[in-house]
């Protein structure tokens, strides 16, 4: 009975399963606060089995997804984060310095043979990591390290052989960093992949259009397919199995379509759309806003504090960018500052109110 | 799903990944540098410069391609052309048959509000090597150096005039030994058409370039007209085995940055089917 309990939530993520070692942690925590206020009290048998049932848990999430069991271990896992992270940055940098430095004292075919072995080298340090270490720190570092690789492997045959650019390349890293996100569980990785993708999704659409591909940003509107595509993926492709990727593709989805659209709304000559520039921006405005308000309502209709926490940036941007284009000239600057100081109060005090209407309804429901 | 993204899989993936984007690259290459070259022609110091500032960080080098315009020459003075004019044959015609859309929009007026940025399209760039370009800037900066004079003379204490004499001095000695005489002289959509016309493949280069279609004020009204924004090869790796010259001539500069030098080598480039060049000789020049 107990073992079929563990088997039935058996998390399918690193995330889920140190989610499920919080809750357990905070249910220790609170079951010996109430038995000490004397409200309940578990009798022996019945602690028993609790107390077996949750070390046989956290024995089996710690064995298979080395989740952090005491505070103390989180606070060291987050320093390995950190210091996984910093290391990841330091060694690419490093590995695009050292070539450079020594690069021109190599024949042609020394140089080309160093950029093909560099990323299989790193592809091949990422697989072993990744098969000796649970926690995946050091597959993550590697992973890094093997994406810069192929991007310098890339580029210095470009430069070597004089090639014209072209921007099938951000396609090639693109699919790589998914490749590598996907195979050592890394959200940094898959979000160089979704950012490389956009590009390439960008300046195809762009050279399809008759323009020079490089100047693909000129352009915001091409970043709206990859963003659309970026966003609702996890939608119809769940990604329960590996940790904070649905999160991951929401929030880069909602960048590549709020930030060109912010865009646009201030510099409407950049947009597709052949209509005077003054409406473009105020079609982009009024997008900006409706959209930015719809992903709120959509993230608390689904429960997805990312999308919420997306949208209020984004709303308060297109807000407080159209404060300034209306009265930063007009307006002293106490005034203008008070009008924002005074917006921000209105805003805390609709979502206290929201949070309060949240609280009745949900007591309501309990009773 | 949950097997095609097994780790062991997506690895497997990853390597024919990295080896299929290394052959498709070095097959592009050998492609380009196979059979009879597009055009092979023999540049100086003069159009194919060393870095105007050497880097510690970076051990390789590349040769920058110095290339050059004629613009519509204002009453024959001479100015120095470097390449970010707008050439005398870029006009509305040529800009038409790259693909830009010409039309009474097309340079609105200053206050307009439906004014779009432009942005740059693909194109084929022909550059031409010490010809009928190049005489022209020769001439041009001749006729400067004899105006100059002719004024100088009638007021010779004249400070302004004594500096404008030595500045054309100093421009027509530039254009006769170290300035370059690589110049662009048309652009268009196919390759193939702009070889046939200009078939001399010791003298005349295509490249794939970007150009750009801009809005000058003209006399009455805005005029329409071409820049080429740039030439998207326009560094050539020099690889080890010619790297001995270059070292030579490196140590000779005794500044950090180049200065302007009458030219101490040659190098031979060709051009492949691609349009992507490669160096395929270098001698030094004597002095």
């Amino acid at each position: 009975m107990k073992r079929k309990g563990v088997k039935q939530t058996a998390p399918a993520s690193k995330a889920d399963a140190q989610r499920r070692a919080d809750q357990i942690r905070s249910f220790q925590a609170e079951l010996e606060l109430i038995e000490h206020e004397k409200i309940i009290s578990l009798n022996k048998r019945q602690r028993t089995a609790v107390t077996a049932y949750h070390k046989k848990l956290l024995a089996s999430l710690s064995g298979l997804f080395d989740v952090d069991i005491s505070k103390r271990e989180k606070q060291l896992s987050l320093g390995l984060k950190i210091a996984s992270f910093l290391g990841a940055l330091g060694l690419a940098a490093s590995v695009f310095f050292l070539f450079y430095q020594f690069w021109g004292r190599f024949s042609v075919g020394a140089q080309v043979c160093i950029l093909i072995a560099s990323p299989i080298m790193g592809l091949v340090a990422t697989m072993v990591a990744a098969r000796r270490e649970k926690t995946g720190y050091f597959s993550k570092l590697f992973g890094m390290v093997a994406l810069a690789c192929f991007v310098l492997n890339l580029v210095m045959l470009g430069q070597i052989f004089n090639i014209t650019p072209s921007y099938n390349a951000f396609l090639a890293w693109g699919i790589f960093a998914f490749i590598l996100a996907y195979a050592s569980d890394t959200r940094l990785l898959l979000a160089a992949g979704i950012i490389s993708l956009a590009c390439f999704l960008s300046a195809a659409a762009g050279a399809w259009c008759g323009i020079y591909w490089i100047y693909f940003g000129e352009r915001p509107e091409n970043f709206f397919l990859p963003a659309i595509v970026s966003f609702f993926l996890p939608y119809f492709i769940p990604h329960k199995k590996f940790s904070g990727f649905d999160v991951i593709f929401r929030v880069f989805g909602m960048l590549l379509f709020f930030i060109p659209v912010l865009i646009l709304a201030n510099w409407g000559q950049i947009s597709y759309l052949n209509l005077n520039n003054a409406t473009v921006e105020a079609i982009y405005q009024i997008a900006g806003f409706l959209f930015s308000a719809a992903a709120i309502w959509l993230g608390i209709r689904k429960n997805w504090p990312d999308v919420i926490n997306t949208g209020n940036v984004f709303f308060v941007l297109f807000l407080y960018t159209k404060f300034y284009d209306w009265w930063w000239d007009v307006m002293p600057k106490y005034l203008f500052f008070l009008v924002i100081g005074l917006t921000a109060v209105l805003a805390m005090l609709i979502l206290k109110r929201l949070r309060k209407t949240g609280m009745d309804k949900s007591q309501e429901t309990a009773k | 799903m949950k097997a095609f993204l097994s780790p062991t899989r997506l690895f497997l993936l990853g390597f024919a990944l990295l080896l299929a984007a290394n052959i498709i690259a070095l097959l592009g290459v050998a492609t380009n540098r196979s059979g009879k070259p597009e055009a092979v022609i023999e540049l100086t110091e003069r159009e194919l410069r060393l870095p105007y500032k050497t880097n510690d960080e970076n051990s390789g080098l590349a040769l920058e391609l110095k290339w050059r315009i004629i613009e519509v020459s204002a009453d024959g003075i001479y100015d120095y052309y470097s390449n970010w004019g707008a050439p005398a044959w870029f006009n509305a015609q040529k800009l038409a048959e790259l693909g830009f859309t010409i039309d009474e929009s097309t340079c609105p007026g200053a206050n307009s509000k439906r004014e779009k940025v432009r942005l740059p399209k693909d194109a084929f760039i022909v550059l031409e090597y010490e010809g009928n370009a190049y005489r022209e800037a020769l001439q041009r900066a001749e006729e400067s150096l004899k105006k100059a004079e002719a004024v100088l003379k009638a007021r010779k204490k004249d400070k302004g005039l004594q500096d404008r004499f030595k500045e054309a001095k100093e421009q027509l000695d530039a254009e006769r030994t170290s300035a370059s005489r690589l110049f662009a002289i048309d652009a268009g959509l196919d390759a193939g058409k702009l070889r046939e016309r200009y078939s001399e493949g010791s003298k005349f280069i295509i490249m794939r370039g970007i150009v750009r279609l801009a809005c000058r004020s003209g006399k009455n009204k805005k005029e329409v007209v071409g820049y080429i924004s740039d030439i998207r090869v326009d560094k050539i790796n020099v690889p080890l085995r010619y790297r001995k010259i270059f070292d030579v001539v490196l140590a000779q500069d005794t500044s950090e940055r180049r200065e302007r030098h009458s030219p101490r080598y040659k190098v031979e480039v060709a051009y492949g089917s691609r349009f992507e060049p490669w160096i395929r000789g270098i001698d030094k020049l004597i002095q």
